[in-house]
């Protein structure tokens, strides 16, 4: 029976070509479309996954509620790891580490005989980090690994860029001018599917690290692997007790509280057990290495993909059924014959199967055409080899099977349910005619079409907020060079002599760029030591950095060097700092800051306007702006003319003033780019695929369209001959389409207003998603179904009513 | 063979109930040959239907090979349809995506026969229809004659104990049609029963008895001739 099923399947694909090609087309850009993001979604939800306990694996982070703030970070305090080792049973094997500057990103200089480097993703730790993480030993013997003093484990990457073939072993490495490290290692990085990245981990063995053993300062990241079995809510608990006895006086001390009566207020300080494959989505946490993803945007890219394929099975239900007219007779010969319902099923749906299985072979092809494109906009390296596995074949198959007994379902139903006597005489069961299930099918595809139309408008409208936002200094024609320290004392003459070269408008240091370099500490109001301690952001910069910025003020002054004191006692606040210190006339107020042992008395001689320092994700931070004492970590250039020839010229004198160190630059307004990155890759994707979903939808409508005039032949042949028009004829067959597009469109807003709100909760500044979007998407999908329509209901409207008649 | 008893069919829509067949008692014995005339919408084609248990009475009693059938659901009807019943249609009816040789196949492999035994069958019953030469052609590439022909072959493969055709000439010019009506008759000879609606009372001619059909009615009925080895009752 299968053979003879066959081959009635294929001729019939056969026959009707278009039919055919139009059918596999839509399901086969759906299944790309499906398979593309179930690829995107894999990579998101697989990382940190392959770590050999990857289920035992937590990452310690950090959770106060403080009276004037909350703290919410990534990192913890040197003496946990320690402590947790020693005093919890539960902890099977614990690590921190650290970067060489305390910043979350570990930039260092590194030199190499005579090369020098400019590296970011070193870090500072000790043996136990073997312990805690899978790591694939290259070279070295791992027993020793950072057990010395100055020896450092490098990646196979690193060492390849050191020292090409040659073995690493035994190299010497400068780093940031310590006495050289001598490698001991070469080991596998990390894949990309993990939340953070070394290039080199360096010993901490015998270095005075300042803040090891201060349970304040959060600058370490600790990980630790629990014994199987434990309770990580346990181990949280019991850790939480040993927190308390070492914390709670010194947290008194400074905030000048009473711990219980604090408690009692809702204030808390807690230490946290994270699962580690928790951090990549759902960590929105300060101080994270790498930013993380979004479960916001793989959940909704999961939707999105379910939506694609749905609509492109509705689509192949409903050609079907319109095709079914044609099929009617053989179901009548062959139930005459003795087959039964069931067996009709079967062969409907194997024929749905067969030719869902040749659109799975052409998606293969889709999605390498499609790939190069996601890559580039994700910068993932997807790539097809992930099915290559027998799980993922199986799964594949199953996949396929199972998309065509779904979209093969309802046409089977529907065709085997064909009354023989009346199908053998050229009627069509009337009940083919108004189908509520087919106009349910139809106004689903035009919801989803329509939800999707809606989130790409308001993602691409957010996009675009983002980009023309004021962002209340001037980040056009910024060059920023980098690694400025390195200068040392020629810092000053370096910027005198950019300052004379012709396109050079300005340049000024800062330590702090706008963006997510993060630096904070604590301030009190003078002569108020009972009020609490407020933590604001810190801007250390040279005297010209806010006039170069254009940040303009509110009140009060620039810093200026015609004022002695303003190096050591002098802060500018901004707006949002005025307003928690909560002084009526802050200019000539003063600060009390906390800077590690040091305590300073400032004098507030400015207020500058808000300004978004940070991406547009967050909300403006009370600031306080002070004089750098060193040399910072950036010189910000203001250029204008040829942009070639300026960097040339300020290389040339790099290298002058600081004797061939590594230049490196680049503009501002990239980096600040860089961070809305993943929005506008989410912006293109959900572009794409509603794209594909419109296209997909069109298909459908045409048939669907095709199906119901070659069901009203009659009805339209006998209007025509009573005098109806041409234009009568395309409003009455439209109308039935376009009601469903309204009912559609009433279905769609609320759940595209649900998402989109959700969405655009991520960002502190957004859009107000108006009813403009709603409006837009709902007349351009009612102008899709009416093109898709109308073509057929002109062809019927223009035919001959005499033949139709006669066909009937 | 089989016996009607008050056999009664209506049409319901909305408003209108239309009564397609009333009180229709017709028995037809083993070996007989019977024709069924009446004008249009007289309730041939839905007598036709429910004898070949394509469709179920309304009313009234159906024995069919000594089953009450008349309540029998899809499946029990499609059962004793494909190994009793062979049916031959004014449009043929092939299914245009298979071949001759196929379209003819069809019926045993819903009977479940072997695929050998299959090949054989087909290959006599197309040898007997002189259309063996065309097995390999599709149905639109065949003239109404030889179309016909391959849809007789189909209607006896399985051997039916009772053969029911519709109007089997309509479609075909007069030589055709004689060619079919010699086909049927030989088929009566080897033992078939056939029931045939027509509205031609030359080829109702070739029966033993004509029905006559009116309004749902049978209104009379004439013998024409008597079976061999079938009494007329």
């Amino acid at each position: 029976m299968l053979p003879n099923y066959f081959k009635t399947a294929v001729r019939n694909l056969l026959r009707q070509k278009t039919y055919t090609a139009i059918n596999i087309a839509g399901l086969a850009i759906g299944m790309s479309a499906f398979l593309i993001i179930l690829m995107l979604v894999h990579d998101e939800l697989s990382y940190d996954r392959f770590h050999e306990n990857t289920d035992r694996l937590y990452r310690i982070t950090f959770d106060a509620q403080l009276p004037d703030r909350e703290l919410r970070t990534a990192r913890s305090s040197g003496p946990v790891a320690p402590t947790l080792r020693a005093e919890l049973p539960e902890i099977e094997a614990a690590t921190h580490f650290r970067s060489r500057n305390g910043k979350p990103t570990g930039n260092v200089t590194v030199r190499y005989e005579n090369t020098l480097f400019t590296e970011s993703r070193v870090f500072f730790t000790d043996s136990s980090f073997f312990n805690v993480f899978s790591i694939d030993v290259l070279e070295g013997d791992p027993k020793t690994f950072l057990t010395q003093p100055n020896t450092v484990i490098i990646t196979d990457d690193i060492a390849r860029k050191y020292f090409g073939a040659k073995s690493a072993l035994g190299k010497m490495l400068e780093i940031d001018g310590d006495p050289p490290y001598t490698v001991a290692g070469v080991v596998k990085g990390f894949p990309p599917q993990s939340h953070w990245q070394f290039d080199m981990l360096a010993s901490i063995v015998g270095m005075d690290i300042p803040d090891k053993d201060n349970w304040i300062n959060n600058t370490w990241y600790t990980y630790v692997l629990l014994k199987a079995g434990a309770s990580p809510e346990h181990a949280e608990s019991t850790f939480q007790t040993v927190v308390n006895r070492n914390i709670r006086p010194v947290v008194e001390q400074i905030l000048g509280i009473d711990w219980r009566e604090g408690e009692a207020r809702g204030l808390h300080y807690r230490y946290r057990f994270q699962p580690i494959t928790d951090v990549h989505l759902h960590s929105q946490l300060d101080e994270e290495i790498l930013p993380g993803g979004n479960a916001v945007t793989v959940y909704s890219l999961i939707l999105i993909a379910v939506f694609v394929l749905a609509i492109a099975c509705i689509n192949y239900m409903n050609l079907n059924t319109a095709r079914s007219a044609r099929r009617a007779k053989e179901v009548g010969v062959r139930k005459a014959l003795g087959s039964d319902k069931s067996q009709l099923v079967i062969l409907f749906i194997g024929e749905a199967v067969l030719l869902t299985a040749i659109a799975a072979v052409m998606s293969f092809g889709i999605i390498e055409l499609l790939l190069p494109v996601i890559n580039n906009l994700t910068l993932k390296s997807l790539s097809l080899s992930v099915f290559i596995n027998p799980w993922a074949i199986a799964g594949l198959v199953i996949f396929t099977v199972s998309v065509g007994i779904f979209a093969g379902s309802y046409p089977a139903f529907i065709l085997s349910a064909f009354q023989p006597v009346k199908v053998l005489k050229g009627e069509l069961g009337s009940g083919m005619r108004n189908s509520r299930l087919r106009n349910f099918l139809v106004v689903t595809q035009f919801a989803v079409t329509i939800a999707l139309i809606i989130g790409t408008m308001v993602v691409y409208n957010q996009l675009q907020f983002i980009r023309t936002s004021n962002l209340g200094f001037d980040q056009e024609q910024l060059l920023v060079v980098d690694n400025t320290w390195l200068l040392g004392r020629n810092s000053e003459s370096f910027k005198e002599t950019l300052l004379h070269q012709p396109g050079i408008t300005g340049a000024a240091y800062t330590q702090i760029l706008p963006g997510r370099d993060i630096d904070s500490g604590v301030y009190r109001r003078e002569g108020d030591e009972s009020s609490q301690l407020i933590r604001m952001r810190q801007l250390w910069s040279d005297y010209d950095f806010l006039p170069l910025m254009d940040i303009r003020l509110k009140e009060g002054r620039y810093f200026s060097s015609d004022y002695a004191t303003d190096i050591n006692n002098a802060v500018i606040i901004n707006e949002s700092a005025a307003n928690i210190l909560g002084y009526e006339q802050p200019i000539g107020r003063r600060l009390v800051g906390f800077f590690g042992n040091e305590q300073r008395t400032m004098s507030i001689v400015g207020i500058t306007e808000d300004v978004h320092y940070e991406p547009l994700h967050e909300v403006i931070y009370p600031k306080v702006m002070m004089i750098s004492r060193s040399t910072p970590m950036h010189m910000v250039v203001r250029i204008e003319g040829n942009i070639n020839a300026i960097i040339n010229t300020i290389e040339t004198h790099w290298n002058e003033f600081s004797g061939g160190q590594p230049f490196s630059w680049f503009f501002l307004d990239d980096r600040l780019d860089q961070y809305y990155r993943t929005d506008r890759a989410f912006g293109k994707l959900i572009g794409i695929f509603t794209g594909i979903g419109i296209f997909i939808s069109c298909i459908g409508l045409l048939g669907l369209s095709t199906y119901s005039t070659e069901q009203r032949t009659k009805e339209i042949g006998i209007r025509k001959v009573l005098g109806a028009s041409v234009p009568g004829i395309v409003g009455l067959l439209s109308k039935e389409f376009l009601k469903l597009v309204v009912i559609a469109n009433i279905i769609a807003w609320p759940v595209a207003y649900v998402a989109m709100n959700k969405w655009l909760e991520g960002f502190a500044y957004r859009i107000d998603p108006g009813i403009r979007f709603f409006v837009t998407a709902g007349i351009i999908a009612i102008l899709i179904a009416l093109i898709s329509v109308s073509y057929q209901a002109i062809n019927a409207a223009l035919a001959n009513p005499g033949k139709s008649l006669k066909y009937e | 063979m089989l016996r009607t008893i008050n056999l009664k069919k209506l049409y319901t829509t909305e408003e209108v109930e239309t009564t397609a067949l009333n009180n229709v008692n017709l028995e037809v014995h083993e070996g007989e040959f019977v024709a069924i005339m009446g004008p249009s919408g007289c309730g041939k084609s839905t007598l036709l239907n429910i004898l070949g248990l394509l469709d179920n009475p309304s009313g009234g009693e159906y024995h069919f090979l000594n089953h009450e059938v008349s309540k029998h659901t899809e499946r029990q009807r499609a059962n004793l349809r494909k190994s009793n019943i062979g049916f031959v249609f004014q449009s043929f009816n092939l299914i245009d995506e298979l071949t001759v040789f196929e379209n003819v196949e069809l019926p045993l492999l819903y009977l479940g026969y072997s695929g050998s035994d299959r090949k054989q069958r087909v290959e006599e019953v197309l040898e007997q229809m002189e259309i063996a030469h065309r097995r390999n052609h599709f149905p639109q590439q065949l003239s109404g004659g030889q179309q016909q022909r391959v849809a007789v072959a189909r209607a006896i493969i399985a051997k039916p104990k009772l053969i029911l055709a519709d109007e089997p000439t309509g479609n075909l010019d007069s030589a055709h049609g004689d060619e079919v009506m010699k086909m049927l008759t030989e088929l009566n000879e080897d033992g078939t029963t056939i029931i045939m609606v027509t509205h031609a009372q030359m080829y109702a001619e070739y029966a033993h008895r004509i029905v006559y059909l009116f309004d749902g009615h049978i209104v009379s009925e004439n013998i024409l001739k008597t079976a061999a080895g079938v009494a007329a009752s």
